[in-house]
């Protein structure tokens, strides 16, 4: 319960973030991305199933507002999640550098598939151009925050797990 | 009990079921049907929330604003007062010409070619939460009025076009979005041509101009507007001014870039046309008749 809180708020303000106040907040006309930060993380954390799941309610909420085929970005985001629940496996919370890769590599993978989809099938070739001026910008922008945003989601989630696991023992006692 | 029961579902199977879904939602919407429920649901409770929090998003910036010198200010108030005298003198100059305009059109009968639109203002509450589109949703909607198609402009330029419209809300696409392209004529000579956004020239703030005839005397700084044979544009509206030129590959069209008169960067509040363009065409055959 204490988990969908959290995941639900989670998702509200990386929202509004990223296209309220973040669109003011740019670094030379460009925006990080919150929605990989958020549901990669939490893919790394806690598994294929949440990141997926949080990838495709991210999806389908920029879907509604934005997009031109209802869909496109909750499939992307849905599959960026599941893959990042891979590394849950070999993750150490203590360790930021494997995390801070795999946001950074998930950023790059986003900006590739919706260059393929939605810019390649218009024959807008130079995909050199594309990837200098705006999937790497938005990967580093996206990764510096990341730091910030990834450790504060891990905290958080540990504070959940304690609470639950007293409960839990609370509860059998 | 809950939680049990989600446990038991594989991962694998969560993953298929929501590829599944979302190709069912992309295959929906690529059949066109733009009013599609769980988009329009979603869109109604988002927006609100938005509205209220994108103001706090453009107090920050002002707050840069607020910050800039006195002297700075006060220099740009005289070059503003400056400027306001030469408009002026301007604006009598042109009325003596709009007079004389109208004694001649009442000889030839002529009604007016580009009346004044009824205009609507609009706040903008969202841009696009990527890199790769300059779309934007505005907080007028079908109840207040706005229509598919209508025309949307800022300081006397064109901005873009409504593309979708919810009851509170609507989306519109910028001219220098990627998919954009508008039909447009160089205000002097009426040649035709069409304007094209491109993510790539807009990172040095240009717009793709195509099909010029290659007859057309076309020179920098030359004035683009909306051609009269577009079906969705009202003739007239400044796109934008000629930047320079080339000559295509195969040497039967010239292709320029032009600079749009809207500096997109900062636009807070546009206009909507009320008068949609296809109305536009009706009324006039109608008269005609």
């Amino acid at each position: 319960m204490r988990r969908l809180i959290f995941y639900v708020l989670m998702i509200f303000t990386a929202f509004f973030l990223q296209t309220g106040i973040f669109t003011h907040l740019t670094l030379g006309g460009i925006l990080p991305n919150f929605f990989i930060i958020c549901s990669v993380s939490v893919g790394m954390i806690r598994g294929k199933k949440e990141g997926c799941l949080i990838g495709f309610i991210f999806g389908i909420l920029i879907d509604a507002m934005y997009a031109m085929y209802f869909g496109f970005y909750a499939l992307i985001l849905a599959v960026i999640g599941y893959m990042a629940g891979y590394v849950q496996q070999i993750f150490y919370e203590e360790d930021m550098t494997l995390p801070i890769v795999i946001i950074g590599a998930s950023d790059m993978l986003y900006g590739i598939l919706i260059y393929l989809f939605s810019f390649l099938t218009r024959g807008r070739m130079d995909f050199l151009f594309y990837f200098r001026k705006i999937i790497l910008p938005e990967t580093i922008y996206t990764v510096i925050l990341a730091v910030f945003i990834f450790r504060m989601i891990s905290l958080i989630n540990k504070k959940i797990e304690t609470k639950g696991s007293e409960k839990h023992i609370e509860k059998n006692i | 009990m809950n939680k049990n029961k989600k446990k038991q579902i594989k991962p694998r199977y969560l993953l298929w079921f929501i590829i599944c879904l979302c190709l069912f939602f992309i295959a929906v919407s690529l059949r066109g049907s733009s009013s599609f429920n769980p988009q329009k649901v979603i869109r109604s409770m988002i927006v609100p929330m938005e509205k209220g929090l994108n103001s706090a998003g453009q107090w920050i910036s002002e707050r840069s604003e607020h910050n800039r010198s006195v002297d700075e200010l006060v220099t740009e108030n005289e070059a503003l007062k400056a400027q306001i005298e030469q408009l002026n003198a301007k604006i009598s100059s042109m009325e003596n010409n709009l007079s004389e305009l109208d004694a001649l059109r009442d000889l030839l009968k002529m009604k007016e070619v580009y009346p004044d639109y009824d205009m609507v203002g609009a706040r903008i509450i969202s841009k696009d939460a990527g890199n790769w589109y300059h779309n934007f949703i505005i907080d007028k909607g079908s109840e207040d009025g706005i229509k598919k198609d209508m025309n949307v402009i800022y300081d006397n330029g064109l901005v873009g076009i409504v593309y979708d419209v919810s009851p509170h809300n609507a989306s519109v696409r910028a001219i220098i979005d990627d998919t954009s392209s508008v039909s447009g004529m160089l205000s002097k000579s009426t040649e035709l041509c069409i304007v094209n956004g491109d993510l790539k020239l807009y990172q040095d703030g240009l717009l793709d101009v195509e099909m010029i005839s290659k007859d057309a005397v076309v020179t920098a700084g030359d004035e683009v507007v909306t051609s009269y044979i577009s079906d969705k544009y009202l003739p007239g509206l400044v796109i934008g001014y000629i930047s320079d030129v080339t000559m295509d590959n195969s040497n039967l069209f010239q292709n320029a870039h032009i600079t749009p008169k809207v500096s997109f960067d900062n636009i807070t509040n546009v206009m909507i046309i009320t008068q949609l363009k296809a109305d536009l065409v009706a009324s006039e055959a109608e008269e005609e008749e």
